[in-house]
Parts: C-alpha cells; structure tokens; sequence
C-alpha cells in the first residue's frame, strides 16, 4: 500500500471517530428517553392532572364579574 | 467519508425516535403543553397582582390589564386547565388505536381566543411577553394535536 493510500485511510478515520461519537451519544440519550415507562407517565401526569384542577379552582374565582366580588375563599356549596 | 456518514446517523436517529411509543410522544407533548399553560397563567398573575380579597381585579401599578381583561383571561385559562385535565387523564388511559382525545380541539379554540385578548392589550413590554408565551402555547397544543393524530 502507498503512503498516499495509508494517509488516505488515516484521515477518513479520523473523520469518523467524531461522528462515530456523536452517533453513540444520539442512540444512548434516545435509549434514556425511551426508558420511561408507563407506569411513570400515568404517575406524572396525575400530578399535572391536580395541579391543572388547583390551577382550574383558582382561575374560577378569578374569572367572575366583578360585580360578584369574589374573594380568594372557596365558594360555599349551595347543597349544604 | 462524512457524505456517507450523516445520512447513516440521520437514519439511525429516526429510526430510533421512531420506537418511542406513542403514549410517550403524547406525553411528552402534553407536558410541554402544560409547562407553556402554566407559564401563561403565572406571568398574567404577575401582570394583573390579584387583590387578595377579590382575587379577580388587579392592584398592579401601572395597569397592565384591567380588570375585565383579567376575568377574561382567567376564564380561558379556566377552561384550559379543566381542559388539559381531562387531555391528562385521556393520556392516562389511552390505548393504540384509540381517537384522538376530543378535548384537543378545545383546548386550539381556547388558546386561540387568549391570543387575541393578549393581542387586544395595550401595547407594553409585558403585554409583548405575554403574547411570546400564548403562541408558545398555541405551538404546543398544534405539537400535541399532531401527537395524537400520529397515533390514528
């Protein structure tokens, strides 16, 4: 093999060895991403299902005329 | 050499967002619904300053939304959170193959008409920075709009 061949060889290499690292760090954050479960999922979003009805409460309140002059104390229930 | 290799890692790459399941592309667009809501509502909050005996008129000075404005607001952003709620405990409960959860259209409208009250507001800064975060949030309900259609 001549030196220009070798040399040829020694920079296509190193031209891969970056991208060859990029490629292993792509693949392993998406194998992290996809690690997640259902399990986990559901009890995220059961979080973020209450924080929205506490956010949904407050917003209500917020939201009246101001002729109802609301204040930050929840509304008595017309059934008790 | 790096003419052959992109397209090989671009390949891969899709390939492997690809094997997401679909429950967790729904779920990662749900969050970033939320987070983009939940931005909306804490900087109009920071805007309007709720007097805390009647927490739907403002004590912020200057004005930067008049009480009126607020109730709108508020009563969108209402909708929306009772909205995302329920879009929540769709994704709970969603299986493959099942339609797309009928709160999402809802939820379009909804951050649409927010869009044009903020679009309505006197032209400040922090009007400027409310309307940055409701298309924020336009965006991202058209994200996990599509989300879901990909699952049909």
């Amino acid at each position: 093999m001549s030196v220009q061949k070798t040399q040829a060889w020694i920079n296509l290499f190193a031209a891969a060895l970056p991208m060859g690292a990029a490629l292993i760090a792509g693949v392993t954050a998406l194998a992290k991403q996809e690690g997640v479960s259902d399990e986990e999922i559901n009890d995220i979003t059961r979080r973020a299902v209450a924080d929205s009805e506490q956010r949904a409460r407050e917003r209500d309140a917020m939201s009246r005329p101001s002729a109802d002059a609301p204040t930050d104390h929840p509304p008595s229930d017309p059934e008790e | 050499m790096k003419k052959i290799l992109i397209p090989i890692v671009l390949a891969i790459a899709a390939v492997s967002c690809a094997g997401l399941s679909v429950k967790q592309k729904a779920h990662n667009a749900h969050m970033s619904v939320r987070s983009a809501l939940v931005a909306v509502d804490e900087f109009e909050r920071g805007m309007c300053q709720p007097a805390p005996a009647a927490v739907n008129t403002c004590t912020a000075k200057p004005v930067l939304i008049t009480d009126q404005q607020h109730q709108q607001v508020s009563r969108l952003l209402r909708e929306a959170f009772e909205a995302d709620a329920r879009l929540g405990a769709a994704i709970i409960a969603w299986k493959p193959g099942a339609p797309v959860p009928t709160d999402l259209p809802s939820l379009e409208q909804l951050v649409t008409q927010l869009e044009q009250i903020a679009l309505a507001l006197s032209p400040t800064s922090a009007a400027a920075e409310l309307i940055t975060r409701v298309r924020a949030l336009v965006s991202a309900v058209a994200t996990t709009s599509a989300a879901f259609g990909g699952a049909r």
